[in-house]
């Protein structure tokens, strides 16, 4: 029997998809690794909603650290609140989603231990005593598969919609406090959040991205997508060549140095598919192309594509959709 | 200032990923540069030497011949660069080693990339933070810097988070905060004559329970092309098998 930290995130009263995600494949995943789950919570007054939902997905064990300082993300005091839970908890891996947060924390927090970091994962597996991670390297070019053997203490981020998880039966966890010692003098001050437009939010986490790229021909042409968009309850995305052009902001740019996405349905258009693009959605569970060049290299990583107009294609396409979720 | 500047060698962007083994990703024909997000680094150290003078080094962990890329690092304006040749790539080694020899050399700022193209580890800040025992910010997409504080923005999925931090500090960059600049042509000149100095570091060969290999991606993908000459039709031939798929 070992035990997992899991570090959870939560916004507006829920918890994050990622958290939801990491939870659920481990609860349920238990395997010949019997796992007892330790959920770790933050915040400045945590709702009962949210340990509620987190015992939902699986949580044997809530440790809550709860305090008027950690409003707003600090990592050097969690650093420390999670140094000392580690330390009281002797566990054998360490979770976060590979969002802002867990790329943040995760990296420091396995140096104060002098351990290994997985990052980025997009699968694992538990045999009895060894632990599979694969995550993609060179912009999903390449996987790096990685087996640590199960005791040893290591951290791990792990991708959007990568973990299928599963609602899992109500536990009655155990939830405790743990009082971290807040030092008001830290070399790191946490001045003002500015919060981003609504567009720009969901990319990371979307189900469905649309993304355009130069084909698109103008900025104004985006708005078709957008609707695309709205219509499949998912964001929009672009390519360099678009942010570069000043169509879109940079904050929505996918690609090796924008960001990675792995929606359930990623649909290109006017998009050539440069590897530097592909480094970025590749592992997007369905990709759909519609490019006007019958020998675009993004047909290559397609699983459907549409030789043709988009200007054409992708006004039919969001028309196709609405009629069929009218009926 | 004195600010010292992480730069990492990685495979070309376009480069193709050859397995010589399952344990081996191949090394033969691979153009190299510097990852990218260093280059906002340098170039983000130069700007802020030229408003209040200083010295920019670059810091590496690498091969013999890197010191063809970081030449190219020192053609943007750095000022001399120390490379650290050892056979370790992963993060904790390398970690270790940039922070004997930066310690060494003293410093008032680092600036590094928030991650590596290749590895996609983003580890390597964070670890130096800690061995240092300096804060670090990270992600960072604008900097501010005055007597005696440092202003970053960062870029923090939904949100910009601003924060204050003092020196020495490592910040960690992202895309946004900087357009590099071209080598000119005096400088690509003048780079041949700056300083590269050399430190062999030996890995300490631990017991390792640990074990990687490597798959080179083959597209799995359906990869059917539907004819467009008639918009509607292909539209509604893509919609019945996003529905077959179950992802709509
Ligand atoms: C270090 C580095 C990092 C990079 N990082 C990124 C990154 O993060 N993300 C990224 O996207 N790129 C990145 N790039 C750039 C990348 O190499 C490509 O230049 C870029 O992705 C091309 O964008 P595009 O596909 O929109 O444009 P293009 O390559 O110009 O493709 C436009 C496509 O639109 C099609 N088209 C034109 N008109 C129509 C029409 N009416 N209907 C249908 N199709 C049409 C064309 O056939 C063509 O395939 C990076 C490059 C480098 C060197
Ligand atoms: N071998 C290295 N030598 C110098 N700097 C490095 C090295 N590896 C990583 N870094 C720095 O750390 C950043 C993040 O790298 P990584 O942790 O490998 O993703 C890079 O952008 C570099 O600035």
């Amino acid at each position: 029997m070992g035990r997992l930290l899991v570090f959870v995130e939560h916004k507006d009263g829920c918890l994050k998809k990622i958290s939801r995600q990491i939870l659920g494949y481990f609860s349920n995943t238990g395997g010949e690794n019997d796992f007892e789950i330790t959920a770790i919570i933050v915040g400045d007054s945590i709702e009962k909603k949210i340990i509620n939902e987190t015992a939902s997905w699986g949580a044997d064990e809530i440790i809550l650290v709860e305090d008027k300082g950690l409003i707003n993300y600090n990592p050097l005091i969690l650093v420390q609140a999670i140094t000392e839970i580690i330390r009281g908890k002797n566990p054998q891996l360490v979770l976060f989603g590979n969002t802002a947060l867990g790329k943040d924390l995760a990296p420091r927090l396995a140096q104060v231990f002098s351990r290994q970091m997985v990052s980025d994962v997009i699968d694992i597996n538990l045999e009895k005593e060894i632990i599979n991670f694969i995550r993609p390297i060179y912009g999903g070019k390449a996987f790096e598969k990685i087996e640590i053997s199960s005791n040893n203490l290591t951290f791990v981020t792990v991708r959007p919609n990568s973990l299928e998880s599963f609602v899992n039966c109500y536990q009655t966890p155990k939830v405790h406090k743990h009082h971290t010692q807040i030092n008001d003098n830290l070399p790191y001050l946490l001045k003002e959040v500015i919060k981003k437009a609504a567009e720009e939010k969901s990319l990371t986490e979307a189900e469905i991205i649309v993304s355009g790229g130069k084909g698109m021909q103008k900025a104004e042409n985006f708005k078709l997508l957008e609707e695309l968009a709205k219509v499949l309850g998912g964001a929009v995305g672009a390519s360099r060549s678009v942010v570069d052009a000043g169509w879109m902001p940079y904050s929505v740019q996918v690609g090796q140095t924008g960001k990675t996405v792995k929606p359930k349905i990623y649909i290109a258009c006017g998009i050539s598919g440069a590897m530097q693009h592909l480094a970025g959605m590749s592992t997007s569970q369905v990709i759909v192309a519609i490019n006007k060049d019958p020998d675009a290299p993004i047909f290559k990583v397609a699983d459907y594509g549409i030789v043709g107009d988009l200007l054409q294609i992708v006004p039919l396409l969001t028309e196709e959709l609405r009629n069929m979720y009218r009926e | 200032m004195k600010i010292i500047v992480l730069v990492k060698e990685t495979f070309d962007t376009e480069a193709k990923i050859l397995l010589e083994s399952p344990n081996n990703i191949s090394q033969k024909d691979v153009k190299y540069i510097i990852n990218p997000y260093d280059e906002f680094a340098i170039e983000e150290a130069l700007r802020i030497v030229e408003k209040f003078g200083g010295e920019v080094i670059l810091c590496s962990v690498g091969r013999e011949d890197s010191q063809i890329t970081i030449r190219s690092g020192l053609a943007l304006g750095a000022d001399r660069a120390k490379l650290i040749v050892s056979g370790a790539t992963d993060s904790i080694t390398v970690s270790k080693f940039l922070a004997q020899s930066i310690s060494q050399e003293g410093f008032d700022l680092i600036l590094a990339g928030w991650v590596a193209i290749d590895d996609n580890n983003a580890q390597v800040p964070a670890r130096l933070s800690e061995l240092l025992q300096i804060p670090l910010v990270n992600v960072v997409i604008e900097i501010e810097i005055s007597e005696d504080k440092i202003i970053c923005r960062r870029d923090s999925d939904d949100k910009i988070e601003i924060v204050e931090t003092g020196l020495p500090a490592i910040i960690a960059v992202q895309r946004g905060i900087n357009e590099p600049r071209y080598p000119t042509v005096k400088n690509i000149l003048q780079a041949k004559k700056k300083k590269i100095e050399f430190l062999y570091m030996e890995k300490i060969k631990e017991k390792v329970n640990i074990n990687i290999s490597y798959d080179v991606i083959q597209s799995k993908r359906k990869g059917l092309l539907i004819d467009g000459s008639s918009p509607q039709k292909a539209v509604t031939i893509l919609v019945e098998k996003l529905k077959e798929a179950k992802v709509l």
